[in-house]
C-alpha cells in the first residue's frame, strides 16, 4: 500500500482535561494510521479516553497536542464524509424514520427531494427496516433505533464511518444481528470504519485490526491484526480464542502499567 | 363493527349521564347547605338564584359581551407576551451576556405578583384597555422568557453533536434541531404563562374599571358593589368554565400531536 492510501493518521496525540485546579491526562502519545477501506476497532477499558479520541477524529473536540490528519489534510469542522454513530441512537423524535435518514442527505448537492427519499428508503431496506419508514422514533426498539442510525450514517455515502460504542446499550441477541449487518455492509461498500468499544468479542468479530488502549491515561498497548475470514460470529471458536488473548493483553499489560503508575 | 359503534355510543351516553348526575348531586348538596345554614341570600345564594342570574345575563347579552371583551383582552395581552417572550428566551439562551443581564431581571420580575403593576399602570395609562393589557403582559411575559430560555438550554447536546456531523450549522441547526427539540418544554412553558395571563387579567379587571367596556372581572366587581351574591357566584363559575375551555381548545390538541410524535409530554417543572 502506498502513502496515499492512508485515511486517518494520528501522530503523538495527547489530551488533558483541566477541571479547576487539577487536570486529568486521558490520552498519552497515541500514534496510528488507518488505511482506506480498513475496519479498525479501538478497544479499551472505560474511561481510557477512546471516545475522546474518536471525537477528535470527528473534529467534535479540538486536538491540541499532536495532530490528526484525515484525508491528507487537516480540518477543524465535522464533515459529512465522516459520519458518526453514537452510543445512543441520537435520532430526532420530531421526524419520522424516513425523515431522520433524509436529514443527513439534505446538504448533499445535486439531489432532488424525491431522490433523497429514494436513497433513504434504499438504506432503510438495507438495514431491514423498509416497512418502518412512517414510524415515529419512540415506537421503535433500541436495536431498531440503532439500525435507523446506521442507515442515517450510511445514506450520505461517507468515506468514513466513526462508531462510538453503538452496540453497548443493546441486548446480546440484537447485537449479534447488528454485527452481521455491519459485516455485510462493510463487505459491500468497504468504507473505512473506526469502531470504539470496550467489548473484546465485538472488536474481534468486526474489525480487521484492534488497537488496544490501556487504563487512563490511554496508551497503545498493542496493535493486533485479526486475520479471520468474514463473516464471523461471536460463537466461533477462533473468535473466542482471539478474544481471550486480547483480554489477557488488557489485563496483564494494562495491570502492569497501572502498577508502575502507582 | 355495528355492535362496536353501538358500544361506543352507549359509553358516551353513560359518561354524560354520570356527569349530569354528579352535577345534580353537587347542586343538591349546595341547596341542602343553604337550608341547613339559614344564611341570608346576600351571603349565600341558592343554586336556583345563581342559575337564574346566569340565564338573565345571557338573555340580555351582558354576559356574552363581557366574555367577548375579556377573551379579546386575554388573547391580545398573551399574544404580546408570546411574540416578545419566546424570541427573547431564545436570544437569552444563545447569548451569555444577554442572559447575565436579562436573566436576573426576569427572575426578579417573575416573583412580582402581577397585581402589583396596577398602581403603576393606572398612573401611566389611566383607566384604559391599555392598562389592562400591560398588566396581563407583565404577568405572563417573564415566566415565558425564563421557561423558554431553560427549555432551549436543556436540550440533549447529543442532538446537536449528531446534527453537526451531518453538516447542519447556524440557522439551519436552530430550525431543524434546537427549536424542535425544545418545543415540548416551550409548550409547557406557554401553558403555564397562559395561566398567569388569565390570573393577571382577572386581577386587572377587578381593580381597573375602564372606559373600554365591561369584562368578566368587572362584572364580578360590580356584583360585590351591588351586594348581588348570585352575580358574584355566577361569574365565578363562568371564569372557571372559560379557564377550562380555553386550556382544552388551545393546548389539548397541541399536546396530543406532541405526544404522538415525541412519545411523551414533558411534565412541567
Amino acid at each position: 500500500m502506498t502513502e496515499t492510501d492512508v485515511k486517518i493518521c494520528a501522530s503523538h496525540v495527547s489530551k488533558v482535561f483541566t477541571g479547576g485546579c487539577h487536570f486529568i491526562k486521558v490520552l498519552d502519545d497515541i500514534s496510528f494510521s488507518i488505511q482506506t477501506g480498513e475496519f479498525v476497532a479501538i478497544l479499551g477499558p472505560s474511561g481510557c479516553g477512546k471516545s475522546t479520541l474518536l471525537n477528535m477524529v470527528a473534529d467534535l473536540e479540538p486536538c491540541k497536542e499532536g495532530n490528526i490528519i484525515v484525508n491528507e489534510y487537516h480540518t477543524d469542522q465535522p464533515e459529512r464524509h465522516r459520519m458518526m454513530m453514537f452510543q445512543e441512537a441520537a435520532l430526532f423524535p420530531w421526524y419520522n424514520v424516513l425523515s431522520n435518514v433524509v436529514y443527513g442527505l439534505r446538504f448533499k448537492k445535486g439531489l432532488t427531494n424525491a431522490e433523497r427519499k429514494t436513497i433513504a428508503s434504499y438504506y432503510l431496506r438495507m438495514v431491514g427496516l423498509g416497512h418502518f419508514e412512517r414510524a415515529y422514533i419512540h415506537e421503535l426498539s433500541g436495536g431498531m433505533k440503532q439500525r435507523v442510525a446506521l442507515a442515517r450514517a450510511l445514506a450520505p455515502n461517507p468515506q468514513m464511518l466513526l462508531m462510538d460504542e453503538p452496540f453497548s446499550a443493546l441486548d446480546a441477541l440484537t447485537c449479534e444481528h447488528l454485527y452481521k449487518d455491519v459485516q455485510k455492509i462493510w463487505n459491500m461498500q468497504h468504507k473505512t470504519i473506526l469502531l470504539v468499544t470496550h467489548n473484546v468479542r465485538e472488536a474481534v468479530v468486526l474489525a480487521q485490526r484492534v488497537i488496544v488502549l490501556s487504563q487512563r491515561p490511554g496508551k497503545i498497548l498493542k496493535d493486533f491484526p485479526i486475520q479471520l475470514p468474514y463473516p464471523r460470529s461471536v460463537h466461533d471458536v477462533s473468535v473466542s480464542a482471539l478474544a481471550n488473548e486480547l483480554t489477557h493483553v488488557l489485563h496483564v499489560k494494562g495491570d502492569d502499567d497501572y502498577a508502575s503508575c502507582i | 363493527m355495528k355492535y362496536r359503534l353501538l358500544c361506543l355510543d352507549l359509553n358516551v351516553v353513560k359518561s354524560l349521564l354520570k356527569k349530569i348526575a354528579y352535577l345534580f348531586a353537587v347542586l343538591c348538596i349546595w341547596q341542602f347547605l343553604y337550608v341547613l345554614g339559614g344564611c341570608s341570600d346576600l351571603i349565600f345564594p341558592t343554586p336556583i338564584q345563581v342559575v337564574s342570574f346566569l340565564w338573565h345575563a345571557c338573555a340580555d347579552g351582558t354576559l356574552m359581551s363581557a366574555t367577548w371583551i375579556t377573551i379579546k383582552r386575554l388573547i391580545l395581552g398573551y399574544s404580546v407576551s408570546v411574540l416578545i417572550g419566546i424570541p427573547m428566551g431564545i436570544l437569552c439562551s444563545r447569548f451569555y451576556i444577554l442572559n447575565a443581564f436579562v436573566g436576573k431581571l426576569v427572575l426578579g420580575l417573575q416573583t412580582l405578583p402581577s397585581i402589583c403593576w396596577v398602581p403603576l399602570t393606572l398612573l401611566w395609562f389611566g383607566q384604559t384597555d391599555r392598562a389592562i393589557l400591560f398588566v396581563v403582559t407583565m404577568g405572563s411575559l417573564w415566566s415565558l422568557i425564563a421557561s423558554t430560555e431553560s427549555s432551549v438550554r436543556q436540550i440533549p447536546s447529543l442532538y446537536i453533536k449528531a446534527a453537526h456531523t451531518m453538516g447542519s450549522r447556524g440557522v439551519d441547526l436552530w430550525l431543524t434541531v434546537i427549536f424542535p427539540a425544545a418545543l415540548p418544554s416551550i409548550i409547557t412553558g406557554m401553558k403555564q404563562s397562559w395561566a398567569f395571563a388569565w390570573r393577571s387579567l382577572m386581577s386587572a379587571e377587578i381593580y381597573v374599571s375602564t372606559i373600554g367596556g365591561l369584562g368578566i372581572g368587572q362584572l364580578l366587581h360590580y356584583g360585590r358593589e351591588m351586594q348581588a351574591m348570585d352575580q358574584v357566584m355566577g361569574i365565578i363559575f363562568v371564569i372557571i368554565a372559560i379557564g377550562l375551555i380555553a386550556e382544552k381548545v388551545l393546548f389539548a390538541n397541541v399536546e396530543r400531536i406532541l405526544h404522538k410524535r415525541w412519545g411523551f409530554i414533558k411534565s412541567s417543572n
